[in-house]
């Protein structure tokens, strides 16, 4: 039959080889009740309140018209006025994920390679690993922004002065290369639980015979982790890696609270930027442009990892 | 290639609480294979993972050619290890995996892939060594794990289970092989198995665990034949041992309505070993035989018959045990059919109840014939009938007459 079918093939009409080649019309009804319901909260809310928007001069105002714009407020953000920002924006929200990534999983996976080992207490230990995650984004983010200040209950700002000079005026979140590390630290400690949790689950998994065969090798510890568990973890750092890339772009909570994207722009991210422009300046127009470009801009890494991802199971 | 010694060895987990290892002391000469076996939790695995290092003793030495490596990391012992689930490195290729002990005490390239090629050609692997472990079945790695092991030329030769992943037809090949790769190679090797069988079948000599001690030291047939404890005889042989509790007075052995003379040389060891008079016998099924009824030392139904291919399992009640009885596979047996069954009485070993064996019927000194000792119980059972008042009755009456008839103790199942 198998072989038949593909002589076939070039007779069959499109409908009929789309199906052939991607399923049945059974699996597409089985898959009809979650793809609307994902049609109704991600496509719906996304064209009428974004793309839609993009296109007009937008306010809450219900008394006020909103006008069809056309491209103007792309072209605000591209050319007009609100370019400087734009490409400041961007150049920070680069330096903001090559930062916080690789900060965040280089925390994360000695959290998870040091809590492996035995040690007294250490589930409490792992559980209080998590308190970062468990604390809600701006709770963290106001906390840190208070430890950041020039005062006796400034931690942070304490600890940082003892190396660097770091201006009393305004502590780490007023002052402008500061206040980027101040959202930093505020941003690795309330996440790196995530990445944390994923690797030590992943460490957990690799079989302790590895390191005994290891140690009678005699590979001592930094080839044991070269060798064994960075092969091991591989994937999954992978994976993680882009989960954290793709979700650290937009966010708003902690930048927001630590320095409300000041000093000026300096912390303006792009989720901060489309904040500022849709809740401070009631521009939603402009901000649902900046939105739009701004998903454009990170499907090429939805793409990578969706491909690392069906790479491993495919 | 040197000699392992283990003097007082002693690992405890838990600060003292689990004794995993209880003073051990072994002495595993060159080139000789010892099999460590024993049920799970007797401390034989951790016995092994102190020799490779991977465990430091709290207690007691262990020597390298007389060398002291209590305290040395397992890379300074120049063993080599093979586990339970191969343990090779899955993101390295086989020659890789081979090669990489080698690599880690920086040896040259060319050296390197000389040792990795001897070794895989003793090993029969040589067109795997681009493959990554995942595109390998169980036994081929297997191999890939003996070949790494053999890579860097050990002294010693640790072996951790390393079959019982395998299906039991390719677990016998590769006992063989290991076998005949541990004949070649001349080293000392250690083989840890919980399986009684690969145990007899591979070690030069057998080291049977229990409870962090070892019971027994000797070669599989003295071990089998002559066990020290109860322990050691019921944890070897398959099928199991025979254990029937009796009593011992005035030179006789008493129990289950039976009353058997005992050979004066027994009845002396046994009345100077045992703390009272319980005594444990232990009997080999191939030791029990069938016999017409009423011509064996007791009748007794059979319960169930199983066919084995070469031999077959009779299984009898006899008081509340169960006995396990082979017989030759010719041998015509129903079950609820009514049998004699008989005792080849020079290999019975009576054990105190407390473990320690205290003699076997043939081995007591002096030694005597077994045909002194046939004679024995049925002239015994005689002099029983008429003398002693004995709670035996009638049953014990019986059961003497049938071992005064019966000629022989042994082999009278083959002529069935």
């Amino acid at each position: 039959m198998a072989t038949i079918d593909r002589f076939e093939r070039g007779d069959r009409s499109l409908s009929d080889r789309l199906l052939g080649e991607y399923g049945s019309l059974q699996g597409i009804l089985f898959l009809l009740p979650s793809l609307l319901l994902l049609g109704f909260i991600v496509l719906y809310p996304m064209i009428f309140n974004g793309v839609l928007l993009s296109f007009r001069q937008f306010t809450l105002d219900p008394a006020l018209a909103n006008p069809w714009v056309g491209l103007e407020n792309y072209q605000y953000w591209l050319f007009g006025g609100g370019q400087a920002l734009f490409l400041f924006s961007i150049k920070m929200t680069l330096l903001y994920e090559l930062v916080v990534v690789p900060f965040d999983l280089m925390v994360a996976l000695a959290a998870a390679l040091v809590l492996n080992e035995t040690l007294p207490a250490r589930p409490l230990w792992r559980g209080l690993m998590l308190a970062g995650y468990a604390a809600p984004p701006v709770a963290a983010g106001l906390t840190f922004a208070v430890m950041e200040q020039a005062a006796s209950y400034g931690v942070v700002y304490n600890f940082l002065s003892m190396f660097f000079s770091v201006p009393a005026s305004g502590g780490i979140t007023s002052n402008s290369p500061w206040a980027f590390w101040g959202v930093v630290f505020a941003k690795v400690w309330r996440d790196f639980g995530f990445m944390y949790v994923v690797f030590l689950a992943g460490v957990q998994s690799i079989p302790s015979e590895l390191y005994e065969i290891a140690k009678v090798d005699g590979a001592g510890p930094v080839r044991r982790f070269r060798h064994i568990t960075l092969p091991h973890l591989r994937t999954i750092i992978v994976t993680v890696v882009m989960i954290r890339t793709i979700f650290t772009i937009g966010k708003v909570e902690i930048p927001w609270a630590v320095t409300k994207g000041g000093p000026v722009n300096y912390t303006t991210f792009l989720g901060v930027a489309i904040f500022k422009q849709g809740f401070l300046n009631w521009s939603l127009g402009r901000a649902a442009a900046l939105g739009m470009m701004f998903s454009l801009a990170i499907i090429p890494l939805i793409v990578l990892w969706v491909r690392s991802e069906t790479e491993d199971y495919g | 290639m040197v000699e392992v010694v283990l003097d007082d060895v002693r690992k405890t987990f838990n600060d003292g609480q689990v004794v995993a290892v209880d003073d051990i002391g072994l002495d595993i000469e060159e080139g000789e294979l010892i099999v460590l076996v024993g049920p799970s939790g007797c401390g034989k695995s951790t016995t092994l993972r102190c020799i490779a290092g991977l465990e430091t003793p709290d207690g007691g030495t262990i020597t390298f050619g007389g060398h002291d490596v209590t305290d040395l990391p397992p890379k300074d012992r120049e063993i080599s290890m093979v586990f339970q689930n191969y343990a090779l490195y899955p993101s390295m290729t086989v020659y890789e995996n081979m090669a990489f002990g080698l690599k880690m005490r920086d040896a040259d390239s060319q050296r390197i892939d000389e040792q990795v090629r001897w070794a895989a050609s003793i090993m029969e692997i040589g067109d795997l060594l681009d493959r990554y472990p995942n595109q390998l079945s169980g036994g081929q790695q297997q191999r890939v794990a003996l070949g790494r092991s053999i890579v860097r030329d050990p002294a010693a030769f640790l072996l951790d289970e390393p079959l019982s992943n395998l299906d039991a037809k390719l677990r016998s090949v590769m006992r063989t092989e290991i076998q005949e790769l541990q004949q070649q190679l001349d080293v000392a090797t250690v083989f840890v198995t919980h399986d009684q069988e690969e145990a007899m079948s591979m070690g030069d000599r057998i080291a049977v665990m229990n409870a962090g001690r070892i019971e027994q030291v000797a070669s599989p047939e003295k071990i089998y034949h002559d066990p020290t404890s109860l322990f050691v005889a019921d944890f070897i042989g398959s099928p199991a041992i025979n254990f029937l509790e009796m009593t011992v007075e005035g030179g006789q052995l008493r129990g289950e309505g039976l009353e058997i003379d005992l050979p004066t040389g027994v009845s002396e060891e046994l009345s100077e070993g045992l703390p009272g008079e319980e005594v444990v016998l232990g009997i080999r099924p191939e030791d029990l035989s069938l016999t017409d009824p009423g011509e064996g030392l007791t009748d007794l139904d059979v319960q169930v018959v199983e066919p084995m291919g070469d031999t077959k399992i009779v299984y009898v009640d006899f008081g509340d045990r169960r006995l396990n009885i082979v017989v030759p596979f010719d041998t015509t047996v129903e079950e609820d059919e009514t049998v004699g069954i008989d005792v080849a009485w020079p290999n019975v070993h009576f054990f105190s109840p407390e473990g320690p064996k205290v003699c076997t019927w043939g081995q007591t000194t002096p030694p005597s014939e077994p045909a002194g000792n046939r004679g024995t119980v049925a002239d015994g059972s005689g002099q029983a009938n008429s003398a002693a008042e004995t709670d035996g009755g009638t049953a014990g009456e019986d059961a003497r007459g049938e071992a005064s008839d019966d000629g022989e103790l042994t082999g009278t199942g083959d002529e069935r």
